[in-house]
């Protein structure tokens, strides 16, 4: 995994210098981290963190916010921004749960009414923002409530509880949250999947090329016939659509649809792709430096937790490593 | 005369690059002294120095004989120095006492002094001879008056040194004439000026010496009555060339576009202008010039053609006779008409990618095959154009900011070239970018109209028109007010015909 992330790192750097000095700064991070993690979590003679079934349980923890954080990637890679992202894994999470528990849908319709959900709620905040010209951070803070509202409304706002079975959810539901193998984590493996696939998309396609050049200067790309909210909007529904599938992982993860879950999920994405050396103001960052930054937000918990830190100090540790990275990664080229 | 400032052995290198290397300047006081050189050629970072935007280099710099520290622009400001810059660095939405007064509000009791600052202002711009009521929102005021608030702003400070970048490239020849007196007028007074500009007319006209700067080094100061035009340009670029292109033109094509009753109101609090009526038609292998002064609608009437404005425009638009629906940049490009833009960096560019991409960007449905793009395909033309156009870059992949003004605009134009147009569309080509490039560009003109491609060219620059255009439509307040073949083409006329309000045409 860790070899896999390095060397997706590379071959993207490839063509933007800028990139690679920042990817190599997360990368670097990354590997400090680990190196502590290794040395400070020996307990009674035992390394808890070099453990599979430990690492495994990093990755599959920082599953549901990397998959957020790949759509919230692209959303700021255009100057934009999604706080939705939190409620509508809520929302899904929710809706999906109530579909198969109190009206019986199978596997497939429940996944496909799922994504759909998130692909229209994607369609909503891209629409708005195009197309009456609102501010990305005001729609969606819009959207976030609205979004926490209907959950609440279709769950009567008490959390679902998923059992498995004949007359209850189907079985495949679970798959969602199983280790293969006993080890590997299947939402890990949605994760990497997910990874991949958007960092060709960004860098091997005509739909990536457009968005780097709208987040880079969108009157140039608009100039240049590139259309610009047919774009946007797309990249909207993408994102949504991703929390979407996060949402359904975690209620398969924690055996329930809560209406109140995903609370804060939309700043540990924007921390992730912040790590990852993305720029907020738009055109600069890669798909592979967020699953760093994500892994990264991902180890500190497991260390601090296998450590016995208290909580709340883990709320403020995480807050100065965000500080750190992103004054790390700060444009400093401007004199 | 007595020496004001003195800049001695000045370095300062970025990353690898040296941009200044051992550079000696110096200043006296009452004097206009002229910063000449090509883009790149370092005087922007010589004048950062002096101005505290840069803290770190090696030299010295004495003012009055004194050695002293700047790092910063307040350090600067304190010392007497003031740059007006060729952006105009004013609030919108302030008056233009707030702005004068900006950082050193007076206040009584706490509170802020309308009263004192607008009159107190009014005495300033006055000295100037500049009829503008203080309490103006400085949006309301045109650029040419912009730039008078900022200089009595300067004047406000007590500065000593006035560093101007540009300052008549956005104005108009009245302003212009304004401006001159102005700057007579604070010689007078000891102020000492450093004036930079691509234009060689006024460096005449108004220096009274010159500093020639060429690829980070100091070249020689020369008195400007004791100069040429010619003598200048030679030393800017290190060996002697042809300022003006000369054409041969023989006969006309055939109609590439035609356009009837072209209107255009901008929306409500656009800084844009209206069209009236506009109506013309372009052929093959035809350079059709639009002059025009600040705000005459010239570059609305480029966006307008360009699809920019559909739902604030109507007009019929023609291509080779046949009626076309221009909706979009995209259905403009659709129709082979390509449009770059006047400001390179904030319309033309996308400065953090490569040179490659941006020269993709209208072409990437052609460039790529189910939604990936070829890279291998499209990397060919881009190295095609990179030789055809010389744009000096160590490869496709670098950066597009990390290139001088001159081969950015080549980018674009390689990138307009790659669509392969009926019509090119240039709007102020060669603003801002150095002698070598300009010739380059307009060589490049005459080519592209030789093969048969149409041109439309805006230009502040009168010469430059008269030179490459073989017709030339006036602008004046968005209608045409003129339009004149080559060979009865007069800088008198056109401007006569720019200058014409309405009701008198």
């Amino acid at each position: 995994m860790k070899q896999l992330q390095i060397k997706m790192g590379n071959t993207i750097s490839k063509n933007n210098i800028m990139g690679s000095v920042k990817k190599v700064q997360s990368v670097f991070g990354l590997i400090i981290l680990l190196i502590i993690a290794s040395f400070v979590c020996v307990k009674n003679g035992k390394n808890l963190f070099l453990d599979w079934r430990n690492i495994m349980n990093v990755l599959r923890a920082v599953s549901e916010n990397g998959i957020i954080a790949v759509g919230m990637t692209m959303v700021i890679l255009l100057g934009g921004i999604d706080l939705s992202v939190g409620s509508v894994l809520g929302l899904v999470g929710t809706g999906s749960a109530a579909l198969m528990m109190n009206n019986h849908f199978g596997f497939v319709p429940t996944i496909i009414i799922g994504l759909g959900i998130g692909c229209v709620y994607g369609l909503f905040n891209g629409v708005v923002i195009t197309k009456m010209k609102m501010q990305p951070f005001l729609v969606t803070l819009a959207s976030m409530s609205m979004a926490r509202g209907i959950a609440r409304i279709w769950s009567n706002g008490a959390g679902i509880p998923l059992s498995y079975g004949d007359g209850l959810a189907p079985v495949q539901f679970e798959y969602l949250q199983i280790r293969i193998g006993g080890l590997i984590p299947v939402p890990a493996i949605i994760f990497v999947a997910v990874a991949i696939i958007f960092s060709i998309v960004l860098n091997r396609t005509k739909f990536g090329r457009q968005i780097y050049a709208i987040g880079g200067n969108e009157r140039a790309a608009f100039l240049a016939g590139i259309r610009v909210h047919r774009i946007k909007i797309f990249v909207f529904m993408i994102c949504a659509t991703l929390s979407a599938l996060s949402g359904m992982i975690h209620a398969a993860q924690v055996s329930q649809g809560g209406p109140n879950d995903g609370i804060g999920y939309e700043l540990n994405a924007v921390a992730a792709v912040c790590i990852g050396g993305t720029s907020l103001a738009g055109g600069k960052g890669t798909i592979a430096g967020t699953v760093i930054g994500a892994v990264i937000l991902g180890l500190l918990d497991n260390i601090m937790g296998l450590n016995g830190v208290n909580s709340n100090l883990q709320l403020i540790v995480k807050g100065l490593i965000l500080i750190l990275a992103v004054f790390l990664q700060a444009d400093k080229q401007r004199d | 005369m007595e020496t004001l400032l003195q800049m001695k052995n000045i370095s300062k290198s970025f990353a690898a690059v040296k941009a200044l290397n051992d550079v000696n300047f110096d200043l006296h006081t009452g004097e206009v002294h002229a910063l000449m050189g090509e883009n790149g050629a370092g005087k922007s970072t010589l004048m950062n120095i002096l101005s505290g935007g840069i803290s770190f280099f090696d030299g010295d710099i004495f003012i009055e004989g004194q050695r002293v520290h700047i790092k910063t622009p307040v350090q600067a400001q304190r010392l007497g120095i003031a740059k007006i810059h060729q952006e105009l660095q004013l609030v919108p939405y302030m008056t233009v006492a707030e702005n004068i007064y900006m950082g050193r509000e007076k206040s009584r009791f706490g509170f802020v002094s309308d009263t004192w600052m607008n009159k107190e202002a009014a005495e300033c711009l006055a000295q100037l001879e500049v009829n503008i009521d203080p309490s103006t929102l400085v949006k309301d005021l045109r650029v040419g008056e912009q730039q008078m608030v900022e200089i009595a702003k300067a004047l406000n400070m007590h500065s000593k040194i006035l560093i101007m970048d540009e300052p008549t490239s956005a104005i108009s020849k009245a302003e212009t004439g304004h401006l001159f007196t102005v700057i007579n007028k604070l010689k007078a007074q000891g102020v000492g000026i450093i004036y930079i500009t691509h234009r060689m007319e006024e460096v005449f006209l108004i220096s009274d010496r010159l500093t020639v700067m060429r690829d980070g080094v100091y070249v020689d100061t020369v008195n400007a009555k004791e100069s040429s035009e010619e003598k200048i340009i030679s030393m800017m670029v290190g060996r002697d060339i042809k300022a003006m292109s000369v054409k041969n033109k023989d006969v006309l094509g055939k109609e590439v576009m035609r356009v009837e009753n072209l209107n255009f109101s901008p929306k409500e609090g656009s800084f844009k202008r209206s069209l009236k009526d506009v109506s013309f038609t372009i052929h093959a292998g035809e350079v059709v010039g639009i002059a025009g002064l600040m705000g005459a609608g010239r570059t609305e009437l480029c966006e307008c053609v360009f699809g920019v404005h559909p739902k604030t425009s109507t007009g019929n638009f023609y291509i080779e006779n046949k009626k076309v629906n221009l909706r979009s940049p995209g259905d403009a490009i659709n129709h082979g008409i390509s449009f770059a833009t006047e400001d390179r960096k904030s319309q033309g560019l996308v400065l953090q990618r490569s040179i490659g991409e941006n020269m993709s960007l209208p072409l990437l449905k052609l460039f790529s095959k189910l939604g990936f793009m070829q890279v291998q395909l499209e990397k060919k033309r881009w190295v095609e154009k990179i030789r055809q156009l010389n744009i000096k870059t160590p490869s496709s992949k670098t950066l597009a900011g990390a290139l001088s003004g001159g081969n950015q605009q080549k980018v674009i134009l390689g990138r307009w070239l790659l669509t392969n147009p009926k019509l090119l569309i240039l709007d102020e080509p060669t603003r801002g970018i150095d002698v070598g490039a300009k010739s380059e560009i307009y060589k490049l003109i005459d080519q592209l109209a030789e093969q048969g491609m149409a041109i439309l060219v805006v230009s502040s620059e009168m010469p430059e028109l008269i030179a490459l255009s073989d017709r030339v439509i006036v602008l004046c307040e968005g209608r045409i007010t003129g339009g004149f073949l080559r060979e009865d083409i007069t800088q008198e006329k056109l401007l006569m015909a720019a200058t014409r309000m309405e009701g008198n045409k």
